[in-house]
């Protein structure tokens, strides 16, 4: 290129640049409030096609310890004692959730013990407080799918129900999309902790509108009979 | 037109466009909410009245009622809760918001605005809608609705339950204005026909955070065992 | 935080005392008294944090003392860290002594090893 040539094509470059960036600040982001639940509460969670989860020796070891103590005194389960369940698990309970698009941030509000999780907006993580039982999200749109990057979870958790475990280098990444004319929210979440598992594997959480659901202020304590308390 | 200045003319162009393309993308990172010594300035809250969305630190106002009581950690090995005491990690009425030195988290979407109290995860969630539903349930945090009078939040609430689960036939109606780097909350609050006013303080906080705060935790060394806990893991 | 709150009432009040203010019974503020230890456990919890130190009983032998500080949302924003402590780690303290003269209190200060950070969590004369 000549002298003449590249002012010329750097204008026509940052000229593109700006307007596909004043396209994409008017674009109507996807209503996704809900609110949302579970349209078919499971147990297992199973890979996309349908496999169980590719446990790593010692994890499987734990997981078959976890399931025989379900249900006897023994019973180890963090949500008898009303800790979070934790990502994915609380979002597969049968307990609505919606979701307040703000600016700068989404709020995921569960009515599962009055629980959120905080989408931030923003390109990175930041330090955390220490290792959190919901994570740390940060999102962003890509077309129509929101994509929800998480880290920094602590390992009290179960990945659901029955006691898949994972460890504190669980990473998430959730592709969120709606389906059915709106009547669905698609989460596509990837589980990735070379801890636990072989390999990341995929699970998808189909959620349908629960309309005019009124989010309520659980008390799961109570809510499991277990607020008054007899501390021995 | 001379070549060189063509070459300056589109330049600076190119360097505005660019400018503004760098502004406009999300922050890359946000404050880690370390320790501030207080001197550094903070960046003012945005000036639309009505994006109060972010973190607002509670300034001296009174905690308000029902909360802000004894506070202590789990009680030791062999009290008794007698029943009808007030609950283990229930949660309490949030008007303005968290107390011990916490903050509060408001989201602001285009059907509701949300407050979370980062003392313990207690939300208030305001619907902006022009009516109260119908059969609405009595809940530690009522039910509020809220519209924009100009500059100012309107929120209406009712249906507050009291410790047995009961309507304690409590009324609010809060205005709620951003004022500088404050938001200021004027309550009326309305119970069995006797009114008081109440104003709650926040100050503007872009440095912090609203963290997890998760009360049960206290509780989780102890195991339950045929519906009792005991602790046997201290 | 907020930790079980009691109803007042006359049964309540006899059945169970402990339920009054923490700091203004279980603990000495007028007494900030420094210590040395190793530490064996750091609990990063609501509503108290809890560092667990193995320390001299001044006769050759060893005891175990608990001490017990902020929530991590308010310990997090005076520089204290999840990992601020790990067992083995030597460490030199303040604390507040309990009233009833059992081992442990409340921490005010730490300096943890190998770090020239001080922290300190409470404001002096908090009561």
């Amino acid at each position: 290129m000549n002298s003449t040539d590249m002012p010329r094509a750097g204008l026509a470059f940052a000229f593109a640049g700006a307007i596909s960036l004043a396209a994409s600040a008017h674009a109507a982001t996807p209503d996704i409030s809900g609110p949302w639940i579970i349209a078919q509460p499971h147990e297992v969670l199973k890979t996309t096609d349908g496999r169980a989860p590719p446990l790593l020796p010692a994890a499987a070891a734990t997981y078959a310890a976890t399931k025989a103590a379900v249900s006897t005194p023994k019973d180890n389960d963090p949500d008898l004692r009303c800790l979070p369940p934790g990502v994915p698990r609380l979002m597969l309970q049968s307990f609505p959730f919606n979701i307040v698009q703000g600016k700068t941030m989404y709020a995921m509000m569960f009515e599962w013990n009055h629980l959120n999780r905080i989408i931030h907006l923003v390109a990175d993580h930041s330090d955390t407080i220490g290792p959190l039982y919901l994570g740390q999200s940060i999102g962003h749109w890509e077309g129509n799918s929101l994509v929800v990057d998480t880290n920094s979870y602590n390992d009290t958790t179960w990945l659901d129900d029955s006691g898949l475990p994972h460890s504190d280098q669980l990473h998430t990444v959730e592709h969120m999309k709606l389906a059915g004319g709106g009547t669905e929210l698609i989460d596509t979440i990837t589980i990735d902790d070379p801890q636990t598992f072989a390999k990341p594997w995929q699970t998808v959480m189909v959620f349908r509108k629960d309309p005019g659901a009124i989010i309520k202020e659980d008390y799961c304590l109570g809510r499991l009979g277990r607020d008054n308390l007899v501390v021995k | 037109m001379p070549a060189d200045i063509r070459t300056r003319a589109a330049l600076a162009v190119w360097s505005v466009l660019a400018f503004a393309a760098i502004v406009s993308v999300p922050a890359t990172s946000r404050a880690a909410d370390l320790a501030t010594d207080g001197t550094t300035a903070l960046a003012p809250p945005p000036s639309d009245p009505h994006d109060i969305e972010g973190v607002w630190k509670p300034g001296r106002s009174a905690p308000p009622p029902g909360s802000g009581a004894a506070r202590s950690g789990p009680p030791p090995a062999g009290t008794p809760v007698v029943a009808g005491s007030t609950l283990v990690c229930a949660p309490v009425e949030r008007l303005g918001g968290a107390g011990g030195g916490m903050s509060n988290l408001w989201v602001v979407g285009p059907k509701e605005i949300v407050m979370i109290s980062e003392e313990d995860q207690d939300v208030r969630k305001i619907y902006l809608q022009a009516h109260h539903p119908r059969n609405v349930i009595p809940q530690p945090n009522g039910n509020s609705i809220g519209h924009w009078e100009g500059d100012t939040l309107v929120v209406d609430s009712i249906a507050f339950s009291d410790a047995n689960g009961k309507d304690k036939g409590q009324h609010v109606v809060e205005r709620i204005q951003k004022q500088g780097d404050r938001l200021v909350d004027h309550a009326t609050i309305t119970t069995k026909g006797v009114t008081t006013q109440r104003t709650f303080n926040s100050d503007w906080r872009p440095d912090l955070q609203v963290w997890e705060n998760v009360c049960e935790e206290g509780y989780s060394k102890f195991q339950i065992i045929n519906g009792k806990l005991d602790d046997t893991n201290s | 935080m907020r930790y079980p709150i009691f109803v007042i009432s006359a049964v309540i009040a006899i059945a169970s005392p402990v339920m009054a203010h923490h700091s203004a019974t279980m603990f000495n503020h007028d007494k900030i008294l420094p210590l040395e230890g190793t530490v064996k456990n750091w609990q990063w919890i609501n509503p108290h944090s809890w560092l667990e130190l193995a320390t001299s009983d001044g006769k050759g032998g060893e005891i175990d003392q608990g001490f017990e500080v902020g929530s991590p949302n308010t310990l997090f924003r005076n520089g204290w860290r999840y990992h601020s402590f790990k067992p083995g780690d030597h460490v030199k303290i303040t604390f507040m002594p309990r009233l009833d003269g059992k081992p442990g209190g409340m921490l005010y200060t730490a300096e943890p090893q190998g770090s020239t950070q001080y922290l300190s969590w409470l404001p002096k004369g908090t009561k």
